[in-house]
C-alpha cells in the first residue's frame, strides 16, 4: 500500500502546475460532491418512479470532470496569503452551488433552462444551509433529485473546504487559514497538531451525529428509512429541507419533533466541544465522561446559547399561550419549543400545517415575531453548522458593552472582555464588534434593496434576516406555510448573494474577486 | 433652569391668551402657574448657584431632573385645560412636546386657541434649546469634547435665538401672519414638528414657506457650536468639517433619489427628506405614495438622523461616520494584518476609547429599538407599526409607517398602553439611551448587593455600615489602606474624576 503523498504523485503526475489555490480548491470541491450526485442518481434509479436519473449521472459526469481537471493542473505552491484563501473558498462554493444547481435544471419537474435561476436558487439555499426554497410541490420531485437537496445541505453544513482539507492528500501549508475562513466562527481550534486530522475528526463526528439521527428517527413510528436519512441529512446541517411540502408538520407527531428539535440545537453547539465531551481520555471511566457535560456550561459562549434557549422558550410559550392560535398551554409550549429551536439553530423546519396552522410562526402574534427575528439574528455557536451572528460574538459584544458603562462609571478603571477565565484581546473584540457592525449593515441594505424590488416591510426584513443567518422561512409572505416565490426575480437574487455572504461570515464573499483581478494584472 | 423656561413659557402664553379675543379661565391660570414657576426656578437657581462640585453622574441626574420637572410643568399646564382629554393622553401630548416630536393626538389644533398653540410650539422650542444645551455642554464634558469653544452656551444662544428671528422674518416675508411665523419657526428650529394646521405645512400651499421650512430644518440639523465657528472664522470652517459635508451628501443624495423615483416634484423631495433627517416630523403628504423601498429609505434617515450636539434625535450621522471607518478598518486590517490605521473624523484623529464607545452605543441604539419595537408589538400595534413608530418615537420624529402613524386622528386608534410606550421611548431617545443606561448601570451596581455572588460588594456594604472586624481581619491592622481592589478603585476614580471636571469647568 502506497503512501498518501506516492499515490498523489502516482494519480496526477509530475505533470507541470500552475500555482492557484482558488482553481485548485474548487477542483477539489466540486471532485468532493460528485459521488453524493452519483449516489442520488443510483438512488433516483432504484426507485419506482425515476425521471430524472439521467440528469443525476450526467452532472456527476460533468462536476467530477472538471473538478478533476481544475485539480490536475493546478497546486498550492508555498504558503497562500489571506487574499487568496478568501477567494478560494467563496468559489468553491460558488461553484459547488453552480453545479449543484445542474440536476434542477436537467430536471423535467423544474421547468429547465428558462427558470435557472430557480434551480440556483435552490442549490445555494441547499449549500449555505439556508432551507429556503421556491420549489411550489417538493413531493412531486423523484426520490433521489430530493436526496441530492438534502444532500447539498449536508455537503455545507461542515463544509466543502473543510472535507477537501481532511480527504485530500496534500492541500499544503494553508489548511488551517482554510479552516478557519470556511468554518463558522472567528477562531478554530485544533483537536490535534495537524489540520488535517483536525478536520477529519470533525468530519467524522458529523457522519457519527447524522447516522445517530437517522437511527433514533427510524426507531420513532411514522419516517421511514429514507425519510429519516433526508432528515437527518439536514437536522445535522441544521439546513432545514425537507421532503414533504408540509415539512415536519407532514407527520405532526410530537416525538419527531422533540427529535429533530433536539439534534437542531445539539447541532448548534459547538462541534469543537462535542468531540471533546465525547472522545478526550478519561482516566475513570463512564461517569467521569458524564462529568464532561459541564464543559458545556464552563465554555460561556455555549452556555450563554442554552439559556437564551431555555428562556426564550418558556417565554414564548407564556406569551403564546394568551394567543386564540393555540388551544392549550401544552400546545403552545410543543410549538414554541420546535420552533425556537428551529430558529435559533438557523434549521428552518416548520410544523406548521397547512395555512393557517398553529405552527405557521408568520402568523403569531408580533411580539412574538420580534422575539424570533432577534433569535435568529442571533443563531448558534461558533464551531457548529448554524448561522447567524453566533453567541460568541453577541457575548463578547454584550461583554464590551457593559465594560464601556463601567468605565464611563469609573473612568479610570483597566478592564477587558472575558470569556470565562479567558482575557479576549482587544483585536478580537474589535474584530467582533466589526462584524456585528457589517452584519447590521448589509442586512439593512438587503432589505433597503428587497423591499425596492417590491415587497412589504416585514417581508422584506426578515427576508435578509433569514438569508443573512441561513435560517430558511421569513415571516410576512414568505413564511413557513409559503415558499420563497413572494420574492420577485431579481430579489431571489439578492437573496442568494445574502445567504453566500451569511454562510461564509461576509469577509470571503468581500474579498472574493480580489485575487483573481490580482492575478489578472500580472 | 427648565422651571424658569417652563414658566416663561407659561406666562408668555397665558398672555398671549388673554390678548386673544376667546380669553378663558385656565389662561389666567397659566399666567399664575407661569410666574409662580419663573420665581420657585428662581429661588432655586440662587440657592443651589454655589454648589459647584460636579460628577459625571451627577451631571445626568440634574439633566433628568430638568426634564422631568419640565415634562411635570407641561404636563399639569396641559391637563387643567381640559382640552387634550384624559390623563394619559395629555402625558403623550406633553412628552410629544417636549422632546420635540410630532406625535400629537390632537387632530384640529386650530380649536385649541392662540394661547395653546402658542404654548405647544414653545414648548418645542424650549424642549430643543434644552436637547442642545445637553448634547454639546452638558454630555461632552463626560464623554469627549470636539469643538473647544470657549463658551459653548454662547454659541449655542446666539445661533439658536439668530435663526429663530431670521425665520421668523422669512415666514412673514412669505406672507405668514406674525403668529404663525413665530409658531412655525420655533417648531421648525427646534426641529419639533407641531404646527396650527391639521395637515400642516400644505395648508399655506406655497412654495416659499416650504423652501423656508427645508432650509430651517436643514440648519436645524447642524450643531450649532459647528455652525457658531463657520461663521466667526469662515464657511471654509464648515467645509472642512466632515460631518458637515456628510450631512450635505446624504441629504442631497435621498432627496435626488426621492425626486427622481418619485416624481413628486424637487421641493417634496427635499422637504421629505430634511424633515426625515433632522427628526422634525412636518407633515408628510406623500409620505403613503412611496414604494415600500422609499419608505424604508426615509425610515433609516429618520433613524439615523443629523450631527450629535443638535435638537434632532436618532442615532446621528457622527456616529454613523465613525461606524463606517470602523469596518473599513476592520476590513482593511483583515488584509493588511500589520497595518496601523486611524480613525479620522475631518482631520482630527479619533482615540480607541471613544470609538468603542460609539460601537456600544450602537447596539444600545439596537438593542433600544428591539425592545421598544417588542414593547409596541406586545401592546397591541401591528408589525409594520410597531418598528416605524419606535424608530420615530426614538428619534423624536412623527410621522412613520403604518396605519397608526399616518396622522393625529390613526394616532389615536392605537391601544392605551401602546401610547404609553410611545411617550417612554420618546423621552428615553430625547437623552438618547446611553446617559440612562448609565444610570441604570449605577443603580444595578448599586443593587449588586443583593446578588450573592458578589461577596466582595457585600464585604465594602458591610465595611460601610462598621462590620469591619467581623468580615475583615486584615483591615484591623491598618484602616487607612483600602482592602479590596474595589473599594480602591472607587475612591481613586471619584477622586480624579472631581479634579478633572472642576478643572475643565474653570479653564
Amino acid at each position: 500500500m502506497p503512501s498518501t503523498k506516492q499515490l498523489h504523485i502516482r494519480l496526477v503526475g509530475p505533470a507541470i502546475r500552475k500555482n492557484s489555490t482558488t482553481v485548485h480548491m474548487v477542483g477539489a470541491g466540486l471532485l468532493l460532491i460528485s459521488p453524493g450526485i452519483l449516489i442520488a442518481g443510483l438512488v433516483e434509479l432504484l426507485s419506482s418512479n425515476s425521471p430524472d436519473a439521467l440528469g443525476l449521472f450526467v452532472t456527476a459526469l460533468i462536476t467530477a470532470g472538471i473538478g478533476y481537471l481544475f485539480w490536475q493542473t493546478t497546486a498550492i505552491k508555498g504558503t497562500p496569503d489571506s487574499l487568496s484563501i478568501f477567494s478560494a473558498v467563496a468559489w468553491t462554493w460558488i461553484m459547488c452551488s453552480l453545479l449543484g444547481s445542474l440536476p434542477y435544471i436537467l430536471s423535467s419537474q423544474m421547468g429547465g433552462w428558462g427558470s435557472w435561476d430557480s434551480a440556483l436558487f435552490e442549490s445555494i439555499s441547499g449549500f449555505s444551509c439556508t432551507g429556503s426554497s421556491v420549489l411550489p410541490d417538493i413531493e412531486s420531485l423523484g426520490k433521489g433529485m430530493l436526496l441530492w437537496r438534502q444532500m447539498t445541505q449536508w455537503y455545507g453544513g461542515m463544509g466543502m473546504v473543510v472535507l477537501a482539507v481532511s480527504v485530500l492528500p496534500y492541500v499544503g501549508v494553508g489548511g488551517l487559514a482554510l479552516v478557519t475562513a470556511e468554518a463558522p466562527g472567528p477562531s478554530t481550534e485544533r483537536l490535534v497538531p495537524r489540520v488535517r486530522e483536525t478536520a477529519k475528526r470533525l468530519w467524522t463526528l458529523y457522519v457519527g451525529i447524522t447516522v445517530l439521527i437517522t437511527v433514533v428517527l427510524f426507531a420513532v413510528p411514522g419516517p421511514g428509512l429514507y425519510d429519516s436519512i433526508a432528515h437527518a441529512l439536514s437536522t445535522a446541517s441544521t439546513g432545514g429541507f425537507s421532503v414533504f411540502n408540509q415539512s415536519i408538520g407532514h407527520y405532526n407527531s410530537i416525538a419527531v419533533e422533540l427529535i429533530i428539535a433536539f439534534f437542531l440545537v445539539v447541532c448548534a453547539l459547538s462541534f469543537n466541544l462535542h468531540y471533546q465531551v465525547l472522545f478526550s481520555k478519561v482516566s475513570k471511566g463512564f461517569l467521569s465522561r458524564i462529568g464532561r457535560l459541564k464543559k458545556y456550561f464552563e465554555s460561556k459562549d455555549q452556555a450563554f446559547f442554552i439559556k437564551i434557549f431555555v428562556g426564550t422558550t418558556i417565554v414564548v410559550s407564556l406569551l403564546a399561550w394568551n394567543s386564540a392560535l393555540f388551544t392549550s398551554f401544552w400546545n403552545a409550549l410543543r410549538h414554541s419549543v420546535f420552533n425556537v429551536a428551529t430558529l435559533i439553530s438557523s434549521g428552518g423546519f416548520s410544523n406548521a400545517r397547512g395555512v393557517g396552522s398553529a405552527g405557521d410562526f408568520s402568523l403569531w402574534a408580533p411580539s412574538l415575531q420580534i422575539i424570533l427575528l432577534v433569535l435568529m439574528v442571533m443563531g448558534g455557536c461558533v464551531g457548529s453548522t448554524a448561522g447567524g451572528l453566533k453567541s460568541y460574538r453577541v457575548y463578547i459584544a454584550a461583554g464590551h458593552i457593559k465594560n464601556n458603562l463601567k468605565k464611563t462609571l469609573h473612568p479610570n478603571l483597566v478592564r477587558q472582555v472575558r470569556l470565562g477565565k479567558v482575557t479576549v484581546p482587544e483585536e478580537i473584540v474589535r474584530r467582533v464588534l466589526g462584524f456585528i457592525t457589517l452584519f447590521v449593515v448589509i442586512l439593512l441594505v438587503g432589505t433597503l434593496v428587497l423591499a425596492s424590488l417590491g415587497n412589504n416591510l416585514p417581508t422584506a426584513f426578515s427576508g435578509a434576516v433569514s438569508a443573512m443567518s441561513n435560517m430558511g422561512p421569513a415571516l410576512g409572505d414568505a413564511g413557513p406555510a409559503e415558499n420563497f416565490l413572494a420574492f420577485s426575480r431579481p430579489a431571489r437574487g439578492v437573496l442568494m448573494a445574502l445567504m453566500l455572504i451569511g454562510r461564509l461570515e461576509i469577509m470571503a464573499v468581500l474579498f472574493m474577486f480580489l485575487d483573481p483581478l490580482r492575478a489578472l494584472r500580472r | 433652569m427648565s422651571l424658569i423656561g417652563a414658566g416663561l413659557v407659561l406666562a408668555l402664553s397665558g398672555l398671549i391668551g388673554m390678548a386673544t379675543n376667546e380669553a378663558e379661565t385656565f389662561e389666567q391660570l397659566h399666567l399664575t402657574y407661569g410666574v409662580m414657576c419663573v420665581l420657585s426656578g428662581l429661588i432655586g437657581a440662587a440657592f443651589f448657584a454655589r454648589k459647584t462640585v460636579v460628577e459625571p453622574k451627577s451631571i445626568l441626574s440634574a439633566a433628568l431632573i430638568a426634564i422631568g420637572t419640565f415634562l411635570g410643568v407641561i404636563y399639569f399646564a396641559f391637563w387643567i385645560t381640559g382640552k387634550f382629554g384624559s390623563l394619559d393622553d395629555v402625558l403623550l401630548e406633553a412628552v410629544s412636546a417636549i422632546t420635540t416630536t410630532n406625535l400629537s393626538l390632537v387632530n384640529n389644533p386650530q380649536e385649541l386657541g392662540q394661547g395653546l398653540l402658542f404654548l405647544r410650539a414653545a414648548t418645542q422650542w424650549v424642549g430643543g434649546l434644552g436637547a442642545i444645551c445637553f448634547f454639546s455642554i452638558l454630555l461632552p464634558v463626560f464623554t469627549r469634547g470636539r469643538e473647544n469653544a470657549n463658551n459653548p452656551l454662547k454659541a449655542v444662544l446666539s445661533i439658536y435665538f439668530a435663526v429663530t428671528a431670521i425665520l421668523i422674518v422669512a415666514f412673514v416675508l412669505a406672507k405668514m401672519s406674525w403668529f404663525d411665523a413665530i409658531t412655525h419657526s420655533f417648531t421648525t428650529i427646534s426641529t419639533g414638528g407641531f404646527s396650527n394646521y391639521t395637515n400642516g405645512l400644505s395648508h399655506f400651499n406655497s412654495a416659499s414657506v416650504e423652501w423656508i421650512a427645508v432650509a430651517g430644518m436643514f440648519v436645524g440639523g447642524i450643531r450649532p457650536v459647528l455652525l457658531w465657528w463657520g461663521l466667526r472664522r469662515s464657511p471654509v470652517v464648515l467645509w472642512r468639517s466632515l460631518e458637515m459635508r456628510i450631512y450635505v451628501l446624504v441629504v442631497l443624495s435621498v432627496s435626488l433619489i426621492l425626486f427622481l423615483s418619485d416624481g413628486d416634484g424637487l421641493r417634496r423631495s427635499f422637504f421629505s427628506v430634511t424633515s426625515a433627517i433632522s427628526g422634525t416630523g412636518f407633515f408628510l403628504e406623500n409620505w403613503a405614495g412611496f414604494g415600500f423601498g422609499l419608505q424604508i429609505l426615509v425610515l433609516v434617515l429618520i433613524a439615523t438622523g443629523t450631527m450629535s450636539g443638535t435638537a434632532a434625535g436618532g442615532f446621528g450621522l457622527t456616529r454613523a461616520t465613525e461606524s463606517v471607518q470602523y469596518i473599513y478598518r476592520e476590513l482593511y486590517t483583515q488584509l493588511h494584518p500589520k497595518a496601523v490605521f486611524k480613525v479620522k473624523m475631518g482631520s482630527d484623529v479619533l482615540n480607541e476609547s471613544g470609538l468603542s464607545q460609539t460601537q456600544s452605543f450602537q447596539f444600545f441604539y439596537l438593542g433600544a429599538l428591539i425592545v421598544g419595537t417588542f414593547a409596541l408589538a406586545q401592546s397591541g400595534a401591528d408589525l409594520v407599526s410597531a418598528i416605524g413608530g419606535t424608530i420615530t418615537a426614538f428619534a423624536s420624529m412623527g410621522p412613520s409607517i403604518g396605519e397608526f402613524f399616518s396622522d393625529s386622528a390613526s394616532l389615536a386608534e392605537l391601544p392605551r398602553p401602546a401610547r404609553a410606550v410611545l411617550s417612554v421611548m420618546m423621552l428615553v431617545g430625547r437623552v438618547s439611551i446611553f446617559p440612562i443606561m448609565i444610570l441604570l448601570f449605577a443603580f444595578v451596581e448599586r443593587l449588586s448587593f443583593f446578588r450573592f455572588s458578589k461577596v466582595r460588594s457585600r464585604m465594602q456594604f458591610l465595611n460601610k455600615l462598621g462590620a469591619k472586624k467581623l468580615f475583615n481581619k486584615k483591615s484591623q491592622d491598618d484602616n487607612s489602606v483600602p482592602t479590596t481592589i474595589s473599594q480602591f478603585e472607587n475612591e481613586t476614580t471619584t477622586k480624579t474624576t472631581k479634579n478633572n471636571i472642576s478643572k475643565e469647568i474653570k479653564g
